[in-house]
This record gives C-alpha cells, structure tokens and sequence, in this order.
C-alpha cells in the first residue's frame, strides 16, 4: 500500500473513507449525518428555549445575545436590499447560527478514527447542498422579482462578450460558497489528526488546546458570517439589480 | 516490479503537486491579508473613530483570501492521500 509512510498505512489517517450505511438505495455518511441532525436539534432548542422566555422586561443573557445577533443581522440586510429583503433575515440567521454549531461540533474529542462525532461541515455533501439551496433560491427570486427577461439579459451585461465570463462566475458562486467552508473546517480536523499522529505526547494537549481554541475562537465565527453575509449579497443581486 | 516503479512515481508525482498547491496557495493568502491589513492600517490612521467599521472588513476580507489557501489544501489532501493511494 502506498500512501503516506506510516501515517496512512496505519489508519492513522483517514481521509474520505467515513464510515457509511445504505440508506434508501444511497450510500449516507453516518456520523455525519447523526452531527448535522444534532447541530439542527440544539438551533431549535436554542430558539425555542428563548422563545419560552422571551419578555418585554428585563433580558435574560441568552435573549440578549439572540436580539444583538438578530440585529446584526436585520441591519446588515436592510443596509444592503432594503426593506423588501426582510424574508433574508430568518434565511441568514439561520444558516448563521446552523453552521456555527456544526463547525463547533469539531471542539468535542469524540475519537479518531473513526469520530463519533465530526463537523457536518467538514464533510463536502453539507456545503455543496447548502450552497445548492441557497443558490437556487437566490435564482428563483432573481427570476420572481425581476422577470425572466431581465434575468436572461443580465449575462450579457454590460457587453455581450462577457457571456462566459458571467456564466462562469454564476458557476463559480455556489462552488466556491460550498469548497471555502468546507476546506476551512476540514483543515481543522486534518490538522487535529496530524497533532496527535506527529508530536511527540507531552506536546500534544497543548498544541490540541491551542489549535482547537483558534479554530473554535476564530476560524468557525468568521466562516459561518461569511456564509451568511455572501447569501444576503448574492440575494442583493438578485433583487435590485447590479449594485 | 514495474507496479511497484509506477506506485513509486505517481506517489512522488502526487507530493510535488501537493507542495506547489500549498505553496503557492500560502504565497497567494500572505499576500492578499496583507495588503487587506496594510489599507486597514492606512484607513486607521486617517481616521480613527473608523477603527470599528474597517476592522470588520478586514475580516471579511481575510476569510474570503483564506478561502483560496483552503481551496487549494483540499486539493493538496485529494492528491496526496486519495490519488496516490490506488
């Protein structure tokens, strides 16, 4: 077997061989599909719970953290679309707070090979079909709001022969949505693997801790926006035109 | 024998490619956060009331200059641990 020395010829290492069952005639990763439904189960807990006890009084922690999130959000929104772009908040918020807690998900150690629990987002299926969602949202409502004219025109803006150019970059938009997530956090858990397969085990924990606390602190929070942000700039496109 | 040779070339194959992916891929995402961090530092100390505004920017504009590094490590990881493998 060839392969990377040691590392992967011993299975310490293990990339794009997750465990699967056969789901329905398709081939499902499961644990990461058991992570996704958990992120998915704890952002609805989170709003329930908040819901339960929201009141018009004095804020408990967690409904100030949800109205401060919820206004970032409505304001970015209405500083780019405008009022008619108030159906993009719940959109935003949610994929948001979704992909921050599957990109948290990486933090817990629940094993190596294989993880019990990995990053849903670490995995490429999540991030091609929540660009794929949003990308054919966005398309729909280009078409909806503009009309079918406008929007078949818009490729051959502002010259003709930029067809292709603004073809590939329509083709471009959900791929690159998808594969930044993705690499981001599959780095991460490349890079714990390779933490505890090469340094030597009194390093091990720190760098661990070290390197989970810049992923978590850092990376996971600004992917999540970013994913976020680049849906409301896309469906700003989308509704009014060229910016 | 000759396997063996054609196992040993794709796997060199596989660990150049994989190091001028992420080579280049560094050079590229240093490059680009610094002059993000560099109109940031210019826009600061014209302004420094601003700091707030421009200092989310950067970030944006950090995570999507990132974002071509990291394109290129999945690239680096398929080559060096998937292709080479068979």
């Amino acid at each position: 077997m060839s392969g990377v020395g040691l590392l992967a010829g011993a299975g310490a290492i293990n990339i794009g061989n997750a465990p699967t069952i056969k789901l329905l005639g398709l081939t499902v990763n499961k644990y990461d599909v058991i992570a996704s439904l958990i992120a998915g189960v704890l952002v609805i807990g989170i709003g329930l719970a908040v819901r339960v006890r929201v009141t018009a009084g004095v804020p408990g922690k967690m409904q100030l953290a949800f109205e401060a999130l919820s206004n970032t959000v409505s304001n970015q929104v209405e500083s780019s679309i405008g009022s008619k772009g108030r159906r993009i908040v719940p959109l935003a918020m949610t994929l948001f707070l979704y992909i921050l807690f599957c990109n948290w998900l990486e933090m817990i150690p629940t094993g190596h090979a294989p993880q019990y629990l990995p990053s849903p987002t670490g995995d490429v299926n999540l991030t091609y079909a929540m660009a794929l969602t949003v990308i054919i949202l966005v398309h729909a409502t280009w078409i909806r709001t503009q009309g079918l004219g406008q929007y078949l025109s818009h490729y051959f803006r502002p010259y003709k022969v930029l067809f292709p150019i603004n073809l590939i970059e329509e083709i471009a938009k959900p791929l690159t949505l998808a594969l930044r997530l993705f690499g981001n956090i599959f780095s991460g858990g490349i890079m714990v693997l390779l933490i505890w397969a090469l340094l030597p085990w009194f390093v091990v924990p720190i760098g661990d801790l070290v390197w989970k606390a810049f992923d978590g602190l850092f990376v996971a929070p600004i992917q999540a926006f970013i994913f976020s942000l680049l849906t409301i700039l896309y469906f700003q496109t989308a509704m009014s035109g060229e910016h | 024998m000759a396997n063996d040779l054609n196992q040993a070339i794709e796997l060199a194959g596989a660990m150049v490619g994989g190091g001028l992916a992420l080579g280049g891929g560094a050079i590229g995402a240093a490059v680009g956060d610094g002059l993000a961090g560099s109109q940031t530092i210019a826009g600061v100390a014209r302004q420094p009331e601003a700091q707030g505004r421009l200092f989310t920017i950067m970030f944006i504009i950090v995570g999507l200059v990132e974002a071509m590094y990291f394109i290129n490590l999945v690239f680096m990881v398929l080559f060096v641990f998937v292709l080479a493998k068979k």
